[in-house]
């Protein structure tokens, strides 16, 4: 199996110039679509990496990778140019969009179609004697606040700087660490719960 | 769980997590029907607008579907927006051209085209919703093509007061970092010094003027090197 362990080149917004170009792009982006096929291609790859470590699942990350370009497509004449570019904004809604795949789920499924949903999702970690269940992660994540679980998806899945997960958030570093700490305080608390009540698959 | 090293070694378990490549046959699948739907939802629809001070230009609001003619809601074109409670985040879309249709007058502006907002509401979009207001001169296009070893660009009428002009350079196929290049305005023409061949670029060229105050681009276009 070919595996992603980082980014691939090129999804990063690194250099002055490689800004100016995305700038570029985003900003003719949402009446061009070579312009939002460029930024497609700059991004994808990470933004699917990013769905897939939200949720462990190839099929949900597929999914939620296309819904998250489309509403992208659909939003990108309303972004709001910041320094690192558009790939937070992207990471952000493939986030939100993984946490709605499983409430569509759980609506039409119920609760047995999502356990069997999660059990489906191979996690597969790089320390596989570690025994994490990520499943309760993924799943404690996706019933948090919007802002509890983007604040916790970019920070330590999509690696963020706090500069730059600050800027996505629209707040400063110190409102993003005080906010951190909750969303943390939270998760645990989901995730205590999960364990306590649902046998750690939701 | 309530211990915070579980938490920890969760979160570093889940970071450190192999990821498989993606599918390439989904990526293209995506990439397809994003393209077409960035088409599909273009319904021209004609609004009179009025730049400060300005003639009076009839522009081109593109919006979606027949709300559109309401002029404030873009649909779903791809019909799959749902009400999820609890995740709805408000936010603007902004999926408009504006084309500046013949100017009556024969003034010294130049036909600009602004990109007008219209706010609506979608669901589950990540906010972000200032809108950016970009300036297209209708008469400033670029072309390129390739040579036998690089890639050349012309351009059209600059705007007025252009006293700089860059030439943007995405990387489409394979994908890659953007680079960028100050072309020589008097020349009238720009040679990529730094040609791959067998990839595929986009070029955006932006004009400025002696205090750097953008003027706008141009167009984007696409060539295959060399």
């Amino acid at each position: 199996m070919v595996v992603m362990t980082h980014a691939p080149a090129g999804s990063r917004v690194d250099s002055p110039e490689d800004r100016v170009v995305e700038r570029a792009l985003v900003e003719r982006a949402a009446t061009d679509a070579d312009a939002f096929a460029l930024l497609y291609r700059r991004h994808v790859r990470e933004v699917y990496a990013f769905a897939y470590r939200r949720c462990g699942s190839r099929e949900v990350a597929e999914e939620a990778t296309s819904a998250a370009f489309e509403k992208a497509l659909r939003a990108i004449g309303g972004f709001r140019w910041r320094d690192a570019g558009v790939r937070p904004w992207l990471l952000r809604i493939a986030s939100n969009e993984v946490a709605d795949i499983y409430r569509r789920r759980s609506r039409q499924d119920g609760a047995r179609g999502q356990m069997a949903l999660r059990a489906m999702a191979p996690v597969e970690t790089e320390a596989a004697e570690t025994p994490v269940d990520l499943s309760a992660l993924h799943a404690a994540l996706d019933r948090l606040s919007e802002r509890y679980r983007a604040v916790i998806s970019l920070r330590y899945l999509a690696g963020l700087s706090p500069a730059d997960a600050a800027a996505e958030m629209e707040c400063s570093t110190a409102t993003l660490a005080v906010v951190l700490h909750r969303a943390l305080n939270a998760l645990r608390a989901e995730m205590a719960r999960t364990t306590d009540h649902e046998g750690g698959v939701r | 769980m309530n211990n915070r090293d579980e938490l920890d070694a969760a979160l570093q378990a889940n970071a450190a997590m192999e990821v498989p490549a993606p599918d390439p046959a989904f990526l293209d699948a995506l990439e397809q029907r994003l393209r077409s739907a960035g088409s599909a939802r273009v319904v021209p629809l004609t609004r009179r607008a009025r730049r400060l001070g300005a003639t009076t230009l009839v522009v081109t609001l593109v919006l979606t579907g027949a709300a559109a003619a309401a002029g404030l809601v873009l649909t779903d074109p791809f019909g799959d927006d749902d009400d999820t409670p609890g995740a709805a985040a408000t936010t603007s879309a902004v999926a408009t051209t504006a084309i500046a249709s013949t100017a009556p007058t024969s003034t010294v502006e130049e036909p600009a085209t602004t990109l007008a907002a219209v706010t609506t509401t979608t669901q589950h979009v990540a906010p972000a919703v200032t809108t950016t207001e970009v300036h297209v001169p209708a008469t400033f296009t670029v072309e390129c093509h390739a040579t036998g070893s690089s890639t050349q660009c012309s351009w059209g009428p600059l705007p007025a007061g252009t006293t700089k002009l860059l030439v943007l350079r995405g990387q489409y196929a394979p994908s890659g970092p953007g680079r960028v290049f100050i072309a020589d305005i008097g020349a009238g023409v720009w040679t990529d010094p730094m040609p791959t061949p067998g990839v595929t670029y986009s070029f955006v060229l932006r004009a400025y003027d002696a205090s750097d105050t953008d003027l706008g681009h141009s167009p984007l276009v696409m060539v295959d090197c060399c």
